[in-house]
């Protein structure tokens, strides 16, 4: 299992689409940093500060394509494997389960990696431009806000471990698309899909029947400094995790059918050469 | 003809079911951000799904799920080596394009009559401030932004189609649309402080940015052979392509 997930960790790290990713995080914060109307270029800000206006403060940028990153990371090293039935063979080792234990797991950590990486990558390069801390004009309004005043670097690891854990859960998400759905399609965009426009069902779910429903639309999930209630945010996060949980027991019923109706098939080819 | 159904076909209804439901969901939002100051004209409320700049990228990633747009490797390769795959495509592209703002119109009046009860036509301003097109009726912009919605969701389908067809094992074509949404908004307010340049895809798809400088005929004409252009240039990288992975193997993009 341990093998398994370590492969996976390699494989994702040595992909050109980690890097491209993680490049992309960067480009889109710079931008953002650039275009924060309360970022001024002739203002001294801090590491801290450019970290704060580049990231947590609202990134339109970031919000739409947050979703589709860990997907775009992780989706093609299973989807490969399930495609190509490759998975069958360390499978039969390590019996289904544990593999997609495994596979879940990858998912997860590969998720969280590369925001956590890039992020950091991020802190670096605001600390490497200006490692002065300074006192900027910032109110958090979202999670954690009363950290924000006791210790600004303990917010700013905390935003990155959120992130991490919105991105953790969105891979997963789309682990579970991919082996329930069969399709590299789905498993690539859905999740980003899910992410990004289940708000239009806020209306829809505008009735006493459906109305706990919009509770659980996962929308601006990854949006740290909104004034989202913790609870709220709790029901979302949990709502993904359970929604890929059941995609996934989906998924290995179906693989399982499969190498059933695969075993009875060579069963019975075998069967038929002896009789020959 | 056949083909295109046989395509549409192949599609799960799982996921004809999922874009129903956004799609249903996107009307519902526009007559609900509509109604607060009275009922809207079934023209301004299709009109205010086309000049939001926050939904306007939804429709290109929903038509993700609805078409499994340029997806169709995930099955076959054979659209790719075939010189007239972007053809086919294109077609496929093109009528998907077509049922899905069929589909969002027809969602439009369903809403309204779930909603309110009735469907309200009016060529009047009653509720929507149009900002740089005032001198337009709301039917004559709304069939103004229905075709530009059209041709631009049709360039990005052909868009996802070239990319395609340089990656065979995974449909990473969505990213290049997906680019396009992400960073031409962005370059028009933030690099190009909304100073028109007439060459990005944001300035040839909503209205207030074409009729900034109010020549309504010309400029709507320019846009149209704008987008047709882009449609082209895909159609001959597509050609550039494949004719190279013929001679060369293919290199994986990602």
């Amino acid at each position: 299992m341990g093998k398994i997930i370590i492969s996976d960790i390699k494989r994702a790290l040595s992909s050109k689409r980690f890097w491209i990713s993680a490049g992309l995080i960067i480009i889109c914060t710079a931008i953002n940093l650039l275009a924060s109307s309360a970022y001024d270029l002739n203002k001294r800000v801090g590491w801290i500060g450019l970290f704060i206006f580049g990231n947590i403060i609202g990134n339109p940028m970031i919000y739409l394509l947050e979703p589709f990153i860990p997907a775009f990371i992780f989706a093609p090293l299973f989807m490969e494997d399930i495609k190509s039935g490759a998975y069958k063979d360390v499978s039969k080792k390590t019996g289904l389960k544990k593999y997609l234990a495994a596979r879940s797991v990858s998912s997860l950590i590969a998720g969280s990696g590369i925001f956590i990486i890039s992020l950091l990558i991020i802190l670096a390069g605001c600390f490497f431009c200006d490692p002065t801390v300074q006192t900027i004009e910032y109110m958090p309004i979202g999670l954690f806000k009363e950290v924000y005043y006791s210790s600004a670097l303990l917010y700013i690891i905390l935003f990155i471990l959120y992130t991490a854990l919105c991105g953790a859960l969105f891979c997963f998400l789309s682990f579970g698309i991919g082996l329930a759905s069969n399709s590299s399609s789905m498993s690539l965009v859905l999740p980003g899909i899910i992410g990004s426009c289940s708000y239009l069902m806020l209306n829809l779910f505008n009735n006493p029947v459906l109305s706990w429903m919009q509770v659980l639309l996962p929308y601006l999930v990854y949006a740290f400094d909104v004034g989202t209630p913790p609870l709220n945010r709790m029901a979302k996060l949990c709502f993904i995790l359970f929604a890929s949980l059941i995609l996934v027991a989906a998924g290995y019923h179906k693989l399982k059918k499969e190498s059933r109706v695969n075993t009875a098939a060579t069963g019975e080819t075998h069967a038929n050469k002896i009789e020959v | 003809m056949k083909s295109i159904s046989d395509n549409f076909k192949q599609i799960p209804l799982w996921r004809i079911i999922l874009a129903i439901i956004f799609l249903l969901g996107l009307s519902f939002n526009a007559y609900a951000a509509l109604s607060f100051e009275g009922p809207p004209s079934f023209q301004e409320m299709t009109l205010t799904q086309l000049i939001d700049v926050t939904t306007f990228n939804l429709y290109y990633i929903l038509l993700l799920v609805i078409a499994g747009l340029g997806f169709k490797n995930e099955n076959a390769n054979i659209q790719h080596t075939n010189p007239d795959g972007f053809r086919r495509n294109l077609k496929y592209i093109a009528f998907i394009c077509f049922l899905y703002i069929a589909v969002l119109l027809v969602f439009n009046i369903l809403s309204m009559l779930l909603q309110s009860g009735s469907v309200y036509f009016s060529d009047k301003w009653c509720v929507l401030r149009p900002e740089g097109f005032e001198f337009l009726t709301p039917s004559q912009s709304a069939i103004i932004c229905i075709l530009l919605l059209y041709l631009r969701l049709v360039f990005l389908g052909c868009l996802v189609s070239v990319i395609n067809s340089r990656c065979r094992k995974m449909p990473f074509g969505y990213s290049g649309g997906f680019a396009v949404c992400l960073f031409d908004g962005i370059m028009y307010y933030n690099v190009f402080h909304q100073n028109t340049i007439g060459v990005l895809p944001y300035e040839h798809s909503y209205l207030a940015c074409i009729f900034i400088t109010h020549l309504p005929a010309l400029d709507v004409f320019l846009s149209v052979l704008y987008w047709l252009i882009m449609i082209a240039a895909a159609g001959l990288l597509y050609r550039l392509f494949n004719r190279q992975s013929k001679s060369v193997p293919v290199k994986e993009v990602f």
